[in-house]
């Protein structure tokens, strides 16, 4: 391909391609007429780059078909309808965590690591479903063997896990640091000795 | 009006359009873009390579595919999955260091679409990854390595040869409307997504910054202390809210002048660290600056000829 050669003329209609087209002879800081890009300039180049180009924009554009207010909406990707902050939140929410008990009888949250890979979000998706499905037992079993396994200096109190949905109060969370202030409902759904304690 | 004012009309609204929108300019802009996109891409996924790694191995219960990744009844064997992963580190290898990208752009394009849409497919849709895929598709069908690159080496024997064309300029700006097509979308989102017109007053903002906090917390993470310290302050959120909405509503004006893109990128940058500080919710992809790299890279409107 000759990239040096001078624009190629046009047949097409399009204004915006005759505008094109006139404009597209350039010179280089000396004068000389400068080579362009290694693409050939042509009313076809411009013609599939509009194309292509409108494509793309309709493409990330057209998953506004599924704002609104329904929940459960599937996101998708990469074409996303970017549902982030957007829904109204309620005074309480559920979770489906850990709780690490100590010989005491005090409890405290334990890192979600224990019950999956993937990153927090990911975690907590795939246990939300497996305890309502009714894993909840058998996760609560796995977790004890890791926390055991992993020897975690911060977890080297906790004597027994439970895996538990808690419905907890978002405004006296926000405010304060008691547990019993905040939790207005938890659901033991499995729990399990750690081995070896 | 005549036929023939309105032709002259219409002939000096796409000629102003051009001059915006596809100025000439060197092909250095998007062979910088490239390798920030690239670059990016290599770090991005191989730091995360031994994550992927392990949620190709959770439990197929919670496969749930997105995008292309729909045309997956199941998940694939692991192995299979994990060298598509490895694969993408080597074409945005070569992608990156521009070479033979005619093949290799749309190839890296790809694969890279296909292994965010698998990954994403086990978990949420996680919403970093969307711009930088965007990008790529950009980048890989675009004249985007000739120059700094192995390409141009072989083509012209320099990594700075003095080419200049529209394409060098429109590539940032169709790269710029994609970003800010998401943007709007987010914005318009808020307004529809059950709060309507109140999403301004900020008590929507507060209430998704505290159910943060607390999943965090009750996961066992910590929660950023910024957050508690905000929370009692609601015309904070109220004034947060509308800066929000200023921004990705008024994304699209960015792509029309390149001024006002770099404003854009102005306040859109600050707001990710903001949400940063507050939720520690990271965008990397956002708060490295990447994304907003074509807006600060487009080069200024043709002369009037």
């Amino acid at each position: 391909m000759d990239v040096s050669s001078p624009p190629v003329p046009f047949s097409s209609n399009s204004t915006i391609v005759q505008v094109m087209s006139k404009e597209a002879g350039f010179r280089n800081h000396s004068g000389a007429p400068s080579p362009g890009a290694s693409i050939a300039d042509t009313a076809a180049t411009r013609m599939v780059a509009g194309v292509l180009a409108g494509l793309l924009l309709t493409a990330v554009a057209l998953p506004a078909r599924r704002l609104g207010p329904a929940k459960n909406v599937r996101d998708s990707f990469p074409f996303s309808h970017y549902p982030m902050f957007s829904g109204r939140r309620a005074s309480h929410y559920w979770v489906t965590h850990l709780l690490g008990e100590q010989a005491d009888g005090s409890v405290a949250p334990l890192h979600y690591s224990y019950l999956g890979t993937g990153g927090l979000n990911a975690v907590r998706r795939q246990v939300r479903r497996r305890v309502l499905a009714g894993d909840g037992q058998l996760l609560a079993e796995r977790a004890a063997a890791l926390v055991g396994s992993r020897d975690r200096v911060a977890d080297r109190g906790v004597m027994r896990v439970q895996i538990v949905r808690g419905r907890y109060l978002v405004d006296p969370f926000m405010t304060s640091r008691d547990r019993s202030e905040f939790t207005s409902r938890l659901d033991v759904r499995g729990a399990a000795e750690v081995p070896g304690r | 009006m005549s036929v023939n004012r309105l032709t002259g009309a219409l002939r000096e609204i796409a000629s102003t359009a051009r001059r915006h929108l596809a100025p000439t300019a060197g092909a250095s802009t998007p062979a910088m873009l490239r390798i920030a996109v690239g670059g990016y891409h290599l770090w991005h996924v191989g730091r995360r390579r031994k994550l992927y790694y392990g949620v190709h191995r959770t439990d197929a219960a919670s496969f749930d595919p997105v995008g292309p990744a729909r045309i997956l009844r199941t998940p694939l064997p692991p192995v299979i999955a994990d060298r598509l992963v490895d694969a993408s580190l080597v074409t945005g290898a070569l992608f990156t260091a521009g070479v033979a990208h005619r093949v290799v752009g749309p190839l890296h394009s790809a694969l890279q679409t296909w292994n965010f849409s698998y990954r994403n497919s086990w978990s949420m849709v996680f919403h970093h990854e969307n711009t930088m895929v965007l990008h790529t598709m950009v980048l890989g069908a675009a004249p985007a390595a000739d120059a700094l690159s192995l390409d141009a080496l072989v083509r012209d024997r320099t990594l700075l040869p003095s080419r200049r064309s529209w394409m060098y300029g429109a590539t940032p700006t169709v790269m710029n409307s994609a970003v800010a097509v998401t943007y709007l979308l987010a914005g318009i989102a808020k307004f529809t997504g059950g709060a309507g017109a109140s999403w301004v007053d900020g008590a929507t903002m507060r209430g998704q910054i505290a159910f943060d906090a607390l999943r965090k917390e009750m996961l066992g993470e910590q929660g950023s202390p910024l957050a508690r310290r905000l929370y009692p302050y609601r015309h904070l959120f109220t004034a947060m809210a509308l800066v929000s909405l200023i921004v990705e509503v008024g994304a699209p004006l960015a792509v029309l002048d390149r001024r006002l893109g770099w404003l854009f990128s102005a306040g859109a940058f600050s707001m990710h660290w903001g949400i940063k500080a507050i939720m520690r919710i990271t965008f990397p992809y956002n708060l490295w600056g990447v994304l907003y790299l074509p807006f600060l890279l487009m080069p200024p409107p043709d002369p009037r000829r």
